[in-house]
């Protein structure tokens, strides 16, 4: 089926005096509006000295609450990209942590492995900048301390 | 010390004065472009270098291009290569010479200054061409034929929207037209003057022709950098480079000064005729004002930069010749006119 051809606009005639007049009338008006621009507030942010507000729902960098976290593996398992590892030992109840690591160079930011975590202590954060000049150091350790338990604070 | 020995004496002295005061100038103005062009879409434009605002920014700049590797394609014209960024900037340099900053404070005061920096930026444009031309690269020749094409389009409207004030003050001195404009206490500007109405129809003109000679917006068609790269200056880097753009804001500033002599009464502000001819106060205030003036024209070319797109090479040939030309015409044939009218009065 053809389409039905839009119709056609009619052509613009052209007077010389009026085109000059009406280029003059645009230019202006143009002129007009980026000189009010001029005068407002820019919308930008100061960033490195500003810190923008980030809303609680962002998906940035991990937080393990390591107290609650069981080692079931159910996070690392979730990731499409496996790029969490994690290793301990268990004492009966206990967790002896070695490492839990997150490898933020393949991350991708997908919160595929808050979902599963029975004890819900695996969350994404508001922190979002991770800055070096060694990819080893995107190898993010999220432990807080190693071994059998929290040493107290002396 | 011989006479000749003299003359080399003062052609150095003044050669390091303009060319200090240009680099200052063209720093300022292209930390000036940028401010304005962030404030225009509600950015901020520079503000880590140097502190406050970013000052600092054009120096950092110029540091960089400086240090930058200089390139020359294998298959490029080395002779129009290298000598391009040369004429342009010589002539950029040479239109200094005759501008009247401040009663007296002129390198020369050539009779003819207006036409000599007509033919200069004249001669800028064959820099622009011969270094598209000796690029080895399209995108330049595009750039090159597209100034070509240009070019006469505009340098006529621009010429003979010179003629106006040139009838009024009987002079192509830039000096000599600023003086006839000291009446009324500094403000008989011939914006303000018995010819008010020819000047405000041939300004408009001469503006819009050097926007077009400067290559500025919206008649960067030889650059173009969002279809042609960077257009003629697409294969030069570091210094080079920065001849280039030093030729462009130089040429803003000269096309502003011209504007501001001829119209707008170049160094006279109110109050002139209060201060004693050839004091220091003058003089400074003098100065000031004629770089205030200049420099309120550059910002109109950075302000219709930020707002009038770029138009087709088809539509600045038809500016050119359609519109710009037989205005500027008609506009010298009302100003002798209006001349003669003011003759039949005065007499
Ligand atoms: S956010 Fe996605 S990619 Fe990153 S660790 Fe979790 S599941 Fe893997
Ligand atoms: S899913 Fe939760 S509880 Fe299980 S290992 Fe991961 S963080 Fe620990």
């Amino acid at each position: 089926m053809a389409l039905p051809t839009p119709p056609r606009e009619p052509a613009r005639r052209h007077h010389y005096l009026g085109d000059i007049l009406s280029t003059i009338h645009s230019t202006a008006k143009g002129m007009a509006l980026t000189m009010r621009y001029l005068w407002r507030k820019p919308v930008t942010m100061d960033y490195p000295k500003e810190k923008p507000v980030i809303d609680q729902r962002y998906r940035g960098i991990h937080v393990l609450d390591q107290q609650l976290c069981i080692y079931c593996d159910l996070c690392a398992k979730a990731c499409p990209v496996d790029c969490i590892e994690m290793d301990a030992v268990r004492h009966g109840k206990e967790i002896e942590w070695k490492a839990f690591t997150l490898d933020y160079q393949k991350c991708m930011f997908c919160e595929l492995c808050v979902y599963p975590c029975p004890k819900d202590c695996f969350i994404q954060g508001t922190e979002y900048s991770m800055v070096s000049e060694d990819r080893n150091d995107f190898v993010h350790d999220l432990l807080t301390w190693k071994g059998l338990r929290e040493e107290e604070p002396s | 010390m011989p006479g000749w020995l003299l003359t080399v004496w003062a052609a150095v002295v003044a050669m390091v004065v303009v060319f200090t005061f240009l680099t200052i100038m063209v720093m300022f103005s292209v930390w000036m472009e940028r401010k304005v062009a962030g404030f225009i879409q509600h950015r901020v434009g520079p503000m880590r270098a140097g502190g406050f605002h970013g000052w600092a920014q054009s120096i950092a700049d110029s540091i960089k291009l400086l240090f930058k590797e200089d390139l020359i394609l294998i298959g490029a014209d080395r002779k129009l290569f290298q000598i391009a960024p040369a004429l342009v900037m010589a002539t950029a340099t040479a239109m200094f010479v005759v501008l009247p900053f401040a009663p007296g404070w002129q390198v020369a005061d050539a009779d003819l200054g207006v036409f000599l920096i007509l033919a200069l930026a004249s001669v800028t444009t064959i820099g622009v061409i011969m270094a598209g031309w000796g690029s080895y690269n399209k995108w330049s020749v595009y750039g090159a034929m597209r100034e070509a094409a240009q070019v006469a389009s505009y340098e006529i409207p621009l010429a003979l929207s010179l003629i106006p004030p040139i009838l009024h003050y009987g002079t192509f001195s830039l000096a000599t037209a600023t003086e006839a404009q000291a009446g009324w206490g500094g403000m008989q500007w011939y914006v303000f003057s018995s010819a008010a109405p020819v000047a405000w129809l041939s300004f408009p003109l001469f503006f819009i022709a050097a926007l077009a000679e400067n290559k500025r917006a919206p008649f960067d068609l030889p650059e173009a950098e969002s279809e042609l790269v960077a257009g003629f200056h697409t294969e030069y880097t570091g210094i080079r480079f920065s001849f280039f753009f030093l030729e462009e804001y130089a040429a803003m500033f000269v096309m502003g000064a011209v504007g501001a002599a001829l119209w707008f009464g170049g160094w006279n502000f109110p109050g002139i005729h209060l201060l004693e001819p050839g004091s220091a106060l003058l003089q400074v205030l003098a100065l000031f004002a004629f770089v205030a003036k200049a420099m309120a024209l550059v910002f109109v070319m950075m302000w219709v930069r930020w707002t009038v797109p770029r138009l087709r090479i088809d539509q600045v040939m038809t500016l050119g010749y359609k519109y710009l030309t037989p205005l500027s015409m008609a506009v010298v044939l009302i100003a002798a006119f209006w001349e003669f009218g003011l003759h039949l009065i005065q007499d």
